[in-house]
This record gives C-alpha cells, structure tokens and sequence, in this order.
C-alpha cells in the first residue's frame, strides 16, 4: 500500500509542482492522499502557501534593491559624453 | 535623435533594468555600472534595433550579456550553478526513503501563529533569511516575486526547464523554512 503513496519527498515537489505548472488528476489525487494522511506534509503546504504570501509583502515593501534616485542622470551624463566623443 | 531615443528609454527603463540587475550581482555599484553599460551599449547599437521588438526586451537582452560577462569577470562566486541532483541536499530534509528526517522539526506550526504577516519581526528574519540563500535559489524567488514573471518567463530568464523551476523554488522554500524554524520559531517560543 505505501508504495502507491508519495514519499514526503516525492510530496513537496508535487506542492510546488501544482503552482507552478499544475497537475495531472492522478497526481493530484495521490497528492491529496498523501497530504491528508501526513501532517508534516500538510504543515509544509501550508508553509509554502505562507510563504508565497510573506515574499510578497517583503518584496513590495522593501526598497534597499530601490535604484539610486540620481542614476539616470548619471547615465544621461555619460550617454552625452560618448555622443560628444562621436561628433 | 539616436540619443532622445536612448534618453527616453533610461527614464521608462533604468529603475526596471537595475531591480533586474541588483538580484543576480547583489552589488548597488556593480548593478548601476551593468546598467549604464548597457545603454551605452544600446546606443552604439542602436541601429541593430529592430522597430516591432520591444525596447525593453532589447535592453534585457543586452543586460543579460553585461551580467554573464561579470559572472565571469568576477570567478565563478556570484555564478548561478546549475541545479545539482545532490543527495546531500535532500538528506539535509529527507531520509533515504523520503521521509522527513527526525531532525527537522516539521510538526512546528509556525505557519499558524497569529497575525504572521503583520508581524514585522517575522518578515525580517524571513528577509535575513532570504539574503542567505544561494543565489541560484534566492534568484528562482526573487524573479518570481520580485519582477512578477509569469513561469515561462521565469524559466528561460534562468535557463532552466519547468521541472527545474520548481524545484529551485521547492529548495528555496525548504531553506527558508528551515531558517525560520531555526531563527524565528525557537527564538520566539517562550521557555519554562
């Protein structure tokens, strides 16, 4: 019997699997087996889930990747300098 | 004209271009430099732009050649591997069958702990955490979440196949749950 059901390996990869490109219906099916049966599983789903979540947030709110504010003049400045090197 | 065009295109493009360049060299100089190159390059180029493609994809791709060559400029520390079949990461997580191993405390309910995502100290252990991946996964993350790609796009961005994908985002996501655990779930439990 346990060899028809997903080893919590095989499980984990299924769960991101399913948000990225989506699975069959055995999949699913054995998926939903698994995860109602293991509550580790079932605690990383959710995890997982949690976690799309939280990146979210972090990423929207966080601005230490925000571009300097004067970068585009530097690099106008320098566009303008090679232009006068070409005339 | 060739340097309005080039002008316009460092104000719609510039900050986009940058938030692209700063996940993969995690270097504010290094990332404003790959940028500038890349429209000085565009405008020396600029008659191999082709009208009905999209400036900015034109940009991405010229980005993309300036960041392979600091990968390789800069030895092989910042190079995104390809993803490794290796048994040592999965023991980390997995027993030989499958299993969680024992020393993951995965029966930790972290994730049901109360008003989770409005609490600011959780978010910035889970972004400390995120800062410590391996680029390769914190970079399968970063573009999905951070420039918003859809999996297609993400998957040729990083030259890798779907399957890949998702696993680069299953391991990112084990590791940060692992941190978690270790720097926020334990740190925050109240002991006798």
């Amino acid at each position: 019997m346990k060899t028809l059901i997903y080893s919590c390996q095989k499980a984990t990869e299924l769960v991101e699997k399913h948000k990225v490109s989506g699975l069959t219906i055995q999949e699913r099916i054995r998926l939903n087996i698994h995860l109602s049966m293991c509550s580790q599983c079932k605690a990383y789903s959710q995890q997982s889930e949690l976690l799309e979540q939280a990146l979210e947030i972090l990423i929207s709110d966080q601005d230490d990747n925000a571009p300097p504010t004067d970068m585009k003049e530097r690099i106008q400045k320098k566009l303008s300098e090679l232009k006068k090197k070409d005339e | 004209m060739q340097q309005k065009t080039i002008d316009q295109w460092v104000n719609l493009y510039a900050d986009e271009l940058y938030r692209w360049a700063i996940i993969r060299v995690k270097d504010a100089h290094e990332a404003e430099d790959l940028v500038q190159d890349t429209f000085l390059a565009a405008y020396q180029a600029i008659d191999q732009f082709k009208a009905e493609s999209h400036p900015k994809t034109w940009l991405i791709g010229i980005l993309k050649l300036k960041v392979m060559d600091y990968y390789r400029r800069s030895g092989s520390a910042h190079r995104p591997r390809p993803l490794d079949n290796d048994q040592d990461w999965e023991a980390a997580f997995f027993d030989q069958k499958g299993d969680w191993q024992k020393t993951q405390s995965n029966a930790l309910p972290w994730h049901s702990a109360p008003h989770l995502l409005d609490d600011s100290e959780f978010l910035s252990t889970l972004k400390n955490c995120l800062e410590h991946l391996p680029s390769r996964l914190s970079g399968a993350l970063s573009a999905k979440y951070l420039l918003g790609l859809a999996a297609k796009e993400t998957c040729q961005e990083l030259g890798v196949t779907p399957s890949n994908y998702w696993q680069l985002i299953r391991r990112g996501k084990l590791s940060l749950k692992k941190c978690l655990e270790k720097n926020w779930f334990h740190q925050t439990q109240r002991r006798p």
